[in-house]
């Protein structure tokens, strides 16, 4: 890949909406994680890290009351499901403060992400079963993951290409590679990216309780403690719920419009491990690192920095510390490791575009984020960043990404002068 | 129930759908396309307001209406019938 440029973000999480608060979250430390819980469940608590409700009514009002949005943004968000809302939020931030605006032809969208309407569907079905006539109409639209892309393609004008790509957890970086190989192969100028908000429904938690994935079991009086990435207390991963967008570019379009390059993607990989579970594997995860690097014409020599994918399942974490370290090789020692998760949760499908613009706020802004649980780490010879965020000089990045199902990713970003668009 | 409380039922669902409108323009011969409505929208108000008035409207019938006056006519009907 000969690199695209990143010259928009946006995001709105837990911490709130926008990059600035998404910054500041990352260096203080924040881990706005609460308890709910449910009457269905064999748990007495589910730990999530939700987007808290007032930052999207501020956005969206409530039903007869308005916002501060666009109109256009309004009207398709005001009824909306969460994953639409936070959508219309990350890519109106990504957008809309580049340069002169894009839209038309030029651009085109990539969503990550898949199974988005569970939750959607959960709170819709009571009704239905009392009176299937009163079904709402619009739900043939909003059970269909595309609604997001439809929602977001309508709100800006976008009319290139357009898709929903899926990898399970690694969805936000398939969508990034996807979107960089548009850019790349000059079919758009631009191509708007934008990772999907998970909205869980009690089905799909008990299923991650079942399969055992979901942690925070012995936490439940301390919620923000309970995302462990890489400590020895790890249990498990706890979900948080997050939208990011990425504006990638070409460097022609970028210089055109004047709008100011915040970083690159360098080259990206995908692996599979030819098995259809949700065991991770050293081979898989060195092989979609590798491939990254390949692709940017990179080698581990010019890596500073890794965003793990680290999301506080005992095996995963280890797994993915023996695949770094024989990554890195005798570098490992000196390269940062984080994983953002501590602060966000794990965004599942959404988790790539999060990281992508969490990995870019740290080189900007020069510094790695602590990992705020990490009180007793893993035995590994690869640096983890301790409990403090601290001073950092980030060049080369890859960001992590795995997903059930075998699929691995990572990608490569660096700052916008590396980039050779 | 009154004919205009069947209207404002149904101009209370036609805010909710299309929260921009202008609401001087909610009369009974105005159609919902041309409120800016595209189909489900349309559904979407219709199955609303039936919903409110506790009725069941076949498409047959929902098809005579050509506006929202008509819609109005047809829904009041089903309720008096």
């Amino acid at each position: 890949m000969k690199g695209v440029l990143v010259t928009g973000m946006g995001i709105v999480g837990p911490f709130g909406s926008g990059v600035a608060s998404f910054e500041r979250a990352l260096r203080e430390g924040a881990r706005p994680f609460t308890v709910t819980s449910p009457a269905i469940s064999t748990r007495a608590g589910y730990i999530e890290a939700p987007v808290p409700e007032a930052v999207l009514q501020v956005a969206f009002g409530g039903q007869g009351r308005t916002g501060e949005l666009h109109p256009r943004l309004r009207k398709l968000g005001a009824r909306a499901p969460l994953a639409v809302q936070a959508a219309l939020l990350a890519a109106s931030e990504a957008l809309w403060p580049a340069g002169a605006a894009l839209s038309g032809e030029r651009i085109d969208i990539v969503v990550g992400g898949q199974n988005l309407t569970h939750a959607f569907e959960q709170e819709a079905l009571p009704a239905f079963r009392q009176e299937p006539a009163y079904v709402s109409p619009s739900a043939a639209l909003r059970i269909l993951d595309t609604d997001v892309l439809g929602c977001v393609s309508e709100a800006f004008d976008i009319r290139g290409e357009g898709m929903c790509v899926a990898g399970a957890s690694a969805s936000g970086n398939v969508a990034i590679i996807h979107g960089a190989r548009l850019v790349c192969g000059g079919q758009a100028d631009a191509c708007l990216v934008v990772g999907a908000l998970a909205e869980l429904s009690l089905f799909q938690m008990q299923t991650l309780v079942s399969i055992g994935a979901l942690g925070g079991e012995f936490f439940l009086d301390a919620p923000h403690r309970a995302c462990r990435p890489f400590d020895r207390r790890h249990g498990g991963f706890i979900p948080g719920q997050a939208s990011a967008a990425l504006l990638l570019e070409s460097a022609a379009s970028a210089r055109a419009r004047g709008a100011e390059p915040l970083g690159c993607v360098l080259g990206g990989g995908i692996v599979l491990d030819a098995k259809s579970g949700s065991s991770p594997s050293v081979d898989g995860e060195v092989g979609a690192m590798r491939r990254a690097l390949a692709d940017a014409g990179a080698s581990a020599s010019h890596v500073s920095y890794v965003n793990a994918h680290g999301t506080g399942t005992p095996l995963g974490d280890e797994v993915e510390l023996r695949a770094i370290a024989e990554v890195l090789g005798e570098r490992c020692a000196e390269v940062p490791v984080n994983s953002t998760k501590v602060v966000t949760g794990h965004c599942l499908w959404a988790a790539g575009v999060v990281e992508a613009v969490a990995t870019l706020v740290q080189m900007r802004a020069g510094f790695v984020h602590g990992n705020f649980n990490l009180d007793d780490p893993l035995e590994t010879p690869c640096r983890l960043v301790g409990r403090a965020s601290e001073a950092a000089d980030i060049g080369v990045a890859l960001s992590n990404s795995f997903g059930f199902g075998g699929i691995n990713t990572s990608v490569v970003l660096g700052r916008a002068s590396d980039s050779r668009a | 129930m009154t004919r205009d409380e069947v209207l404002s039922i149904v101009r209370e669902n036609i805010v909710m759908v299309l929260p921009e409108v202008d609401a001087a323009l909610l009369r009974p011969e105005r159609s919902l396309s041309e409120l800016g409505a595209n189909s489900v929208d349309r559904a979407e108000i219709v199955v609303g307001a039936m919903a409110a008035l506790r009725i069941k409207v076949p498409g047959s019938e929902l098809a005579e209406a050509k506006n929202i006056g008509g819609l109005v006519d047809v829904l009041y009907r089903k309720l008096s019938a």
